[in-house]
């Protein structure tokens, strides 16, 4: 007996060890800017932040580095210390007589935190045992930071795991799950669970993994088997091995918890009565699924499972709405049940939550920033960052307004300066000369609006903080003293502005999941040609989610084309040969079986536009050149491994299709595309991939359309004349010649009726 | 449409815009299309600009940049509703046929009264003015000439100050015995009540013909004044006034100081007379202007005579006749020769005068809701009276660049994309109308250059009538001043202020666009803007020189061929080069002898007399050579026959005034006229500063010799 609890203990408690996992991570992975980071100067840092996800805990972390010295530096005074989370971890000498260094620093396991973790190499450089002239070229070295790896033992740690402990199991970072399955009770798409729960749970999921990609996976529980059954277990243990984690697959296991979809009903195959009997309700539960052992081998180990459930379908989805909506810090249990469904979530509150709103001052606060302070010499960045809708309209001459509370202190040096920067174009820049320190309040900026955009948008203020001058050779003036302030308090005001975008754009779609998005009760249609591609459109569907940062529309998943409604907000995954021809009927190209490729080739390549013909003309993306092509050619052939994604506007959105040879590379494929380093490269409206690091094409091949609500009637025609200014232009005229013809005839008229009077 | 769209748009009008203004210049059928093909497009653009203004830049950070950029905005909406109803009223400037009275039968023209209202003029000028009077061609008996004497009227006779009634009585008595010695009625009256307006309503009450003309003490008409003015009065019964052009014999002090081209340039009678007043007439609302028109007594009577409520009584009491339905004629043919102001300050005067006069109608007549007069009378009125309201404008135009340049304040919310799109068309626009319009009467640059004399002093004026409007009181205007040495105006004073300002705006903008360099943009545009003020402010200098004037009576250029006679009866034949009303230069085809003080007879056509005249003279002046000789003579009239005959040949033919008008009017482009503004320019402020230099020295010296 005590041998069994003992089992049981351990199959339980096994639960909070997931076996340890081996990663290993170049240093580029972590850095935004160039390849190597260059240390210059008597004295320089550079810093990287390495995410490690909450629920997981770092066994070994060792830092492999490579840098390179400048063949200047003495070693007893040259050295690169490496701190991290401010901790100073390792010191490496450099030097100048072996430029090439290579080093090993381990990480102690204490100082890692779950969220961003600090990497910094701090150099202190010299060429001299004298003074060193701070300035000199040839104090410099180099950290090769895609040589350099960080290789992590690490494993899932969360004891008596709770729903709290949900987004440490999701977060982006080391540890972090990557790759979860969705169980429902089957893998049909008219199952309702299937078509509109599963959309939101992937939704949810993916929400928390905020920006990190995640890869989405579903599978059916089935029954076990008469084989699967050991003809030596007795009832009892057939019991437990049904109620164990019986159905989830050596794939499914990498990952530390799983999840299953379902009414009450449908999963009392799989629950015990007793979690069976708990759902009465909307019901949600994180829970360990206890190891099968029989005589103290592990048949089925332990796994950690999510259920989203209810007593009818209604319930199911009220409980994935609740998964989407909660914030996990809240929920210190194991289990929630959601009794009352209301108006969950309306999207225009979940929108103003996450966007700032036209014709609104927010202060930094609101925005999420804390007061900025800024000590010592050095250049200092913050970035503010917010996000507008994807549709935000404003007219050219609008503008936005900072109004600005900030300060520096007494003593700054030539050179230091504060430069902001909207969306990285310089808007304003302001010395610190004044020797005694000042304060400025409300200190007014003029942003012209045309430099915000739909999506992520960032104010940055670049602080240039520089020590007084010494006067003396080799003299320094220490800077601890000196001192930058920007209260947050300070606001940001926004101009009055409608909701318009042009449409079909990929980059629109990749940075805010527009116009999945919208506002207001709309549905998105996802059309699957196989019931296989679902993982890829889960997987899609949550990394939308991601891009808005909020949830889609009502997301629907259709099997087939039957339901198709072409004027909707539509996507579609497909085969070339399940794709129907009438389907690109108003396309230049076409992904079914007969192929129809706008080759570049075919059609002019010129980028500036000096002649215009009928069937060309050339849009510019961003500073980007695409164009927009007329010509193609029909051929029949197979996609091979590459996928295609294309889009077309609609009356009320955005039909985009995404097409592979078959079901499995297409999954391939969308877990390609939703990389970090592939999503990002969503460009224009014909887009093909064949792996996750470049696309083999990015095009513009449809004209855009404007699509929204102006908010008034005025800004509409503003916009519609923006669209079509040579039509403005030639109505002006004809408006003109006609009132000019009018007029001389009147003149004309009266003159004659002048001189006829003169005449008489 | 964003700006560059609407940059592409503007450039597709003005592109239109020039091809239409070269059109409208062809004789064809359809050059009337053209032109009004232009005015709408110009129209057009300064209504998008205006729109532009009012719904997207009219913002401000603080409450003084706030009235800053709404003060601008009231100035470009004032410049914007004086152009486009400037462009509706001269749409279509009327051309009337030149008619003669010579197919009427004389004893079927109606009487009429020359009245010539005089207050403390210089005889001589009357002497001329009423001889010229005498030579109109109408038959004697069916005209009277009436001097009406406001300087010796019984009031001023009787008045206590001694001295002053002394000098009013010998004024009554020496022009008694003029109008004596010329056969002209002489009239006064109890007391000066209403000015000009008082003393000719006393003569209306005294005299009955069925025509009356005014004439100021200084308008000389031509002999065919009445020939070509009076068949429209017969013409039709509801006409209540034929006015014709003020053509001035002598330069404004603008003109003299300043152009020097008095001979080449249009002046400001030219734009008014050749081409506004035409366009008035199209939509019959020329108005009367004081002088050189002939009014019927009849429509006179119903309104009691010149209206005295404003200043301008003239075109009040035309307001007035306009309001009752009745019509007005306007001739364009330069029949009445005047004289200008001499000095800067007499031109101010006149001005002010002006200015406060058509306010006073704005405000007490309200001619924009006048319910008798048709909605292009109202137009034609209204257009004649804002324009006077400029001062706000200029000066608002005029400081508006150092609210920004000193004091850093947003005065005008655009990109540079913007305000190429939207701006920048609008002037070139507004710019192409005007020269269309105004080209050949009006040189580039020329009515800023004016505007911005007067906009000081007739601010102050303008003021003073807005806060009451029944204050201004009539002001003669001085004219015949002669200027014995060079002078700075003692007007020159504010000047001097707005050109340091400007300077120091100059100065302030460059540290600003070196020191900030995100504005460069906006305060280049700026300081463009600064600069033009400031290269109007330095022509003004040159203004402000009061030149040195020798001659007593204006000259002007004469072509006709003459006979001399010297002494020894000897006849040589000669031509005119410049004539004035007492002498003559002349080029003699041959050499000469004659000495300075001989006698000399001319000989020539008289169109006034319609006959040879022997006109006695003397020689001023001889400079002969191989071939010919040039000789200055001045009329030496002998008897009062003599005396008519010279003002008739000299002052009498209109053909003179018409020829003089068309030698001058002509258009010229307007970086030639920027070019020859700047020429001008350079000079004056250095006199200036050695001026100011000099009276510093003085008071330093004098100072110095006190203690």
């Amino acid at each position: 007996m005590c041998r069994f609890w003992l089992i049981l203990l351990t199959a339980l408690f096994s639960i909070s060890a997931v076996a340890a996992k081996q990663s290993s991570y170049r240093l580029t992975d972590f850095y935004p800017g160039t390849n190597p980071a260059r240390l210059q100067g008597k004295s320089d840092s550079v810093e990287l932040s390495i995410p490690l996800a909450h629920a997981s805990k770092v066994d070994e972390a060792i830092l492999h580095l490579r840098l390179v010295a400048s063949m200047a530096l003495i070693k007893e005074r040259s050295i690169v210390t490496v701190r991290f989370n401010q901790a100073a971890i390792g010191q490496i000498a450099l030097d100048g007589s072996q430029p090439e260094v290579f080093a090993s620093v381990r990480i102690p396991n204490s100082l890692w935190r779950g969220g961003f973790n600090s990497l910094s190499f701090s150099a202190s450089q010299h060429y001299d045992r004298q003074c060193t002239d701070g300035t000199a070229p040839e104090l410099w070295s180099e950290l090769d930071l895609y040589s350099s790896r960080l290789e992590v033992s690490h494993q899932t740690s969360v004891n008596n795991p709770v729903l709290a402990d949900l987004s440490g199991f999701l977060a982006p970072g080391i540890g972090g799950v990557d790759a979860i399955t969705l169980f429902s009770h089957s893998s049909a798409l008219n199952d309702n669970i299937n078509r509109q729960v599963l959309p939101v749970v992937s939704q949810a999921l993916a929400l928390r993994r905020q920006y990190a990609p995640l890869q989405v996976r579903h599978s059916q529980w089935q029954l076990p088997q008469a084989e699967q059954w050991n003809e030596s277990w007795d009832e009892a243990q057939k019991e437990q091995y049904q109620h164990s984690a019986f159905y989830v697959g050596k794939d499914a296991r990498q990952a530390p918890l799983h999840v299953v979809v379902g009414t009450k009903a449908q999963l009392s195959d799989i629950l015990t009565a007793a979690e069976s009997d708990a759902i009465d309700t909307a019901y949600l539960s994180l829970k360990a699924v206890p190891a099968f052992m029989v005589e103290e081998e592990v048949i089925v180990p332990a796994h950690l499972r999510l259920v989203v459930s209810g007593n009818d379908e209604q319930q199911v989805m009220a409980a994935a709405k609740t998964l989407l909506a909660m914030d996990d810090a809240l929920n210190q249990d194991d289990a929630v049940k959601a009794l009352e469904e209301g108006a969950h979530p309306q999207q225009n509150e979940v929108l103003a939550a996450q966007y700032l709103l036209a014709d609104n001052t927010y202060s930094f606060a609101d925005i999420g920033s804390s007061d900025i302070v800024f000590y010592s010499a050095d250049d200092h960045r913050y970035d503010l960052n917010f996000r507008l809708p994807a549709d935000f309209y404003v007219p050219e001459s609008a503008r936005a307004e900072l109004s600005l509370d900030f300060g520096y202190g007494a003593g700054m040096g030539l050179g230091s300066v504060m430069n902001v920067m909207v969306n990285g174009k310089l808007i304003h820049g302001l010395t610190f000369d004044n020797a005694q320190g000042q304060s400025y309040r409300s200190y007014r900026l003029d942003i012209p609006a045309r430099l915000l955009k739909g999506g992520s948008n960032s104010i940055t203020f670049a602080v240039t903080i520089r020590s007084p001058l010494p006067g003396l050779q080799c003299g320094e003036v220490p800077s601890s003293h000196l001192l930058f302030q920007l209260a947050n308090r300070s606001t940001l005001t926004l101009p009055e502005a409608g909701q318009v975008s042009l449409l079909p754009d990929l980059q629109l779609l990749a940075k805010t999941g527009h116009p999945y998005t919208a506002q207001g009760n709309t549905e998105l249609n996802v059309y699957l040609t196989d019931s296989d591609m679902l993982d890829g459109a889960l997987t899609f569907v949550g990394k939308l989610a991601q891009a808005a940062h909020v949830p889609l529309a009502n997301v629907t998943v259709h099997q087939g084309l039957a339901d198709y409604q072409a004027e909707a907000k539509n996507l579609v995954f497909g085969t070339p040969d399940s794709l129907p021809q009438d389907l690109f009927a108003q396309w230049n190209l076409s992904i079914s079986k007969t192929q129809r490729w706008p080759y570049r080739l075919i059609n002019d390549l010129r980028i500036k536009a000096d002649v215009v013909r009928d069937e060309y003309q050339v849009i510019e993306i961003e500073n980007q050149p695409s164009l927009k092509l007329g010509g193609y050619l029909e051929q029949v052939s197979s996609l091979g491994n590459m996928a295609v994604m294309t889009a077309m506007a609609t009356e009320k959105g955005q039909s985009a299709i995404i097409a592979a040879q078959n079901a499995k590379i297409l999954n391939a494929r969308i877990d390609d595309i939703t990389s970090l380093t592939l999503w990002g490269q969503l460009n224009g409206d014909f887009f093909a991939w064949e792996d996750s690091k470049a696309p083999l094409i990015a095009m513009q091949v449809a004209e855009r359309k404007t699509l929204g609500n102006a908010e008034d009637l005025w800004l509409e025609i503003r916009l519609w004349l923006s669209s079509h200014p040579w039509a403005w232009l030639a109505a002006l005229v004809a408006v003109i010649l006609l009132l000019s013809l009018l007029l001389h005839l009147m003149l004309k008229r009266r003159n004659a009726k002048l001189e006829d009077e003169w005449k008489q | 449409m964003d700006a560059s769209g609407q940059l592409l748009a503007a450039l597709g009008i003005i592109m239109l815009m020039l091809v239409a203004v070269s059109l409208s210049e062809l004789q064809s059928q359809l050059r009337q299309l053209f032109r009004v093909l232009v005015l709408v497009m110009g129209i057009a653009l300064t209504l998008r600009y205006i729109f532009w203004r009012g719904l997207y830049t009219l913002t401000a950070d603080d409450y003084l940049s706030l009235l800053c950029v709404w003060l601008l905005f009231a100035a470009e909406l004032y410049a914007a509703f004086t152009h486009i109803i400037g462009c509706i009223v001269n749409a279509s400037p009327l051309t009337r046929p030149l008619l003669d009275i010579e197919e009427t039968d004389p004893s079927k023209l109606p009487t009429v009264d020359v009245l010539v209202p005089s207050y403390n003029e210089d005889e001589e000028i009357l002497e001329t003015t009423l001889r010229a009077a005498l030579n109109l061609q109408y038959p004697s008996e069916r005209f009277t000439v009436h001097l009406l004497d406001d300087g010796g009227t019984d009031a001023k006779v009787n008045q206590t100050n001694q001295k002053a009634a002394a000098a009013a009585l010998s004024r009554r008595q020496s022009l008694q015995a003029l109008c004596a010695r010329l056969g002209v009625t002489y009239r006064t009256r109890p007391k000066n009540e209403f000015a000009k307006a008082g003393n000719v309503n006393y003569a209306l009450g005294h005299t009955h013909g069925d025509l009356v003309v005014i004439l100021d003490a200084d308008h000389v008409p031509t002999a065919d004044f009445l020939r070509r003015t009076v068949p429209w009065m017969i013409k039709d019964e509801k006409v209540f006034l034929v006015q014709t052009p003020h053509f001035m014999a002598n330069p404004d002090p603008i003109e003299r100081n300043y152009f020097s081209a008095f001979e080449r340039m249009p002046s400001e009678n030219d734009m008014f007379y050749g081409t506004i007043q035409k366009g008035l007439d199209y939509w019959s609302s020329s108005f009367f202007c004081g002088s050189a028109a002939v009014i019927r007594r009849k429509h006179l009577d119903e309104v009691d005579g010149l209206s005295g409520q404003s200043i301008t009584e003239d075109a009040e009491t035309a307001l007035d006749l306009h309001a009752l339905g009745y019509r007005s004629v306007y001739v364009d043919r330069p029949m009445v020769s005047g004289l200008a102001p001499e000095t800067f300050d007499g031109f101010i005067v006149q001005r002010m005068r002006w200015a406060q006069g058509m306010t006073q109608i704005l405000l007490l007549k309200k001619p924009y809701a006048n319910k008798g007069l048709h909605w292009y009378q109202r137009l034609g009125y209204m257009s004649s009276i804002l324009f006077w309201l400029f001062p706000f404008a200029r000066i608002v135009f005029l400081l508006m660049p150092l609210a920004y340049l000193v004091f850093g304040l947003q005065v005008y919310h655009a990109s540079l994309l913007e305000i190429v799109a939207f701006t920048l068309p609008h002037l070139i626009g507004t710019y192409m109308v005007s020269t269309m319009l105004f080209g050949r009467t009006r040189w580039p640059l020329v009515s800023e250059l004016y505007e911005l004399l007067q906009c000081v002093f007739t601010f102050r004026a303008l003021v003073k009538v807005f806060r009451n409007p029944h204050k201004p009181s009539f002001v003669v205007t001085p004219k015949g001043d002669t200027l014995e040495k060079d002078f700075i105006s003692p007007l020159s004073g504010p000047f001097y202020i707005l050109f340091v300002v400007l300077m120091l705006g100059m100065v302030v903008g460059g540290v600003r666009w070196w020191t900030d360099p995100l504005t460069r943009d906006l305060t280049s545009v700026v300081m463009l803007w600064n600069l033009f003020n400031l290269v109007l402010m330095l022509g003004i200098f040159s203004v402000l020189i009061e030149r040195k004037q020798v001659r007593s009576q204006p000259r002007l250029p004469a072509q006709d061929n003459v006979t001399m006679l010297d002494k020894t009866r000897r006849l040589f034949q000669a031509k005119l080069r410049d004539i004035s009303a007492n002498g003559a230069r002349i080029i003699v085809a041959e050499p000469i002898e004659w000495q300075v003080g001989d006698q000399v007879t001319l000989q020539g056509w008289s169109e006034a007399t319609q006959r040879l005249v022997l006109l006695p003279a003397r020689v001023t002046a001889a400079q002969s050579g191989p071939k010919d000789a040039i000789v200055r003579l001045k009329f030496n009239p002998q008897t009062e026959q003599q005396h008519r005959e010279v003002v008739g040949f000299t002052l009498g033919d209109s053909r003179r005034w018409v020829s003089f008008q068309r030698r001058r009017t002509r258009p010229m482009p307007f970086w030639q006229g920027m070019s020859h503004i700047l020429k001008v320019s350079v000079v004056p402020p250095l006199t200036h500063a050695l001026n100011f230099l000099i009276l510093l020295t003085k008071k330093f010296n004098k100072e110095k010799t006190n203690v």
